[in-house]
């Protein structure tokens, strides 16, 4: 993703957590480019909202037809993320995948 | 692309019309491929587990792992996590575990926590993937995720059999598709090369391990403060457990 790519993936992620979140106002944190504890290359955004920040993790497909994405929450109450969706980032359009079901 | 094509892959892949894909997940069929060649066939994976495994404790697989046996032994009780980066490969997770399934370990150590995991599995022959570089990180990277006590399991081919299996080139068919695949050890390397037909589509996939024998492991995971000890050795495989 190059900085033009990295630039309207944020303003989609945006656009999407508005849908998510309709009566929160967020705004852009920063972004980390890592690699895991098994050598895997990601990208990870922050958003955050006077409730909670957003994390949204991103990894690229071999097959290239679309990203991976995961949606993360921390809220003031939480120690650690909790996760709430998988998505699929396809033609500059963040889609879901599944909502994450947990314990 | 002679530096990872051998024999008769490497002339197909110099054709124009064959198209060379550079990672086996970027085409479904030969993703299915690989991770049917690349099961350890020795031994019967889901006894070794159920008798390995214990259902107290929590568990992170990451690698080529069938998950039908994820979903086979979350059903029996154990605490299975999965990482798996590729979504293709997550598809047949039951919907009940989904949540338990991880795209890269940032995520998992972002919710559950540092130090979280009992066991770390690398089923099939994953630990291979990494080159000597890659290898020495990871040692030292998973840490974080294992638990005071934690226990890391890895599997190695035996190298005599690699040089029996290179031999041969296989033919598997998948619906109209006529798949190709076989070993070639290059030095330090084992090259696994895979060509597929179907009509006019023809394509050229690879992916590299590298070998390594057991005591080369136990050097490795030395540096980062792991024991390690063989917990099997059989004709094609060994499997190796290394303790934090």
């Amino acid at each position: 993703m190059g900085n033009q790519g990295e630039t309207i993936f944020q303003e989609s992620c945006l656009s999407f957590i508005e849908t998510l979140f309709p009566d929160e106002s967020f705004h852009f944190l920063e972004e980390s480019k890592a690699t895991d504890a098994f050598g895997h290359h990601g990208v990870q955004l922050f958003f955050s909202s006077e409730h909670r920040t957003l994390k949204f993790s991103i990894l690229q497909q071999s097959h290239q037809r679309y990203d991976r994405v995961f949606v993360s929450e921390k809220t003031v109450q939480n120690t650690f993320f909790r996760r709430l969706l998988e998505a699929t980032y396809e033609e500059n359009q963040l889609y879901i995948d599944h909502v994450v079901k947990t314990d | 692309m002679s530096n990872v094509l051998f024999g008769p892959f490497l002339r197909k892949g110099s054709y124009s019309r064959v198209e060379v894909l550079d990672h086996m997940y970027a085409d479904e069929r030969f993703g299915h491929l690989y991770q049917e060649a690349k099961q350890i066939t020795e031994i019967d994976e889901l006894t070794f587990y159920r008798r390995y495994l214990q259902k107290e404790e929590t568990i992170l697989f990451y690698g080529t792992f069938d998950p039908r046996l994820f979903n086979l032994l979350s059903d029996e009780g154990y605490d299975l996590y999965l990482i798996e980066s590729e979504m293709i490969r997550t598809q047949q997770i039951d919907s009940n575990y989904r949540h338990k399934v991880y795209g890269w370990s940032h995520d998992v150590t972002d919710v559950v926590g540092p130090e979280f995991f009992d066991r770390i599995v690398l089923p099939g022959t994953t630990i291979m993937h990494y080159n000597r570089g890659e290898l020495l990180l990871f040692f030292r990277n998973i840490r974080q995720l294992l638990s005071t006590n934690g226990r890391l399991l890895v599997s190695l081919y035996h190298l005599p059999y690699l040089r029996q299996m290179e031999q041969s080139i296989s033919t598997r068919r998948m619906n109209k598709t006529l798949l190709f695949f076989g070993h070639y050890v290059d030095g330090e390397r084992l090259l696994f090369n895979a060509y597929l037909k179907s009509g006019n589509e023809e394509k050229v996939s690879y992916a590299i391990d590298y070998l390594y024998k057991p005591e080369t492991l136990f050097e490795f995971a030395k540096l980062s403060r792991y024991e390690g000890h063989f917990l099997y050795e059989g004709n094609t495989i060994v499997i190796l457990e290394f303790r934090k």
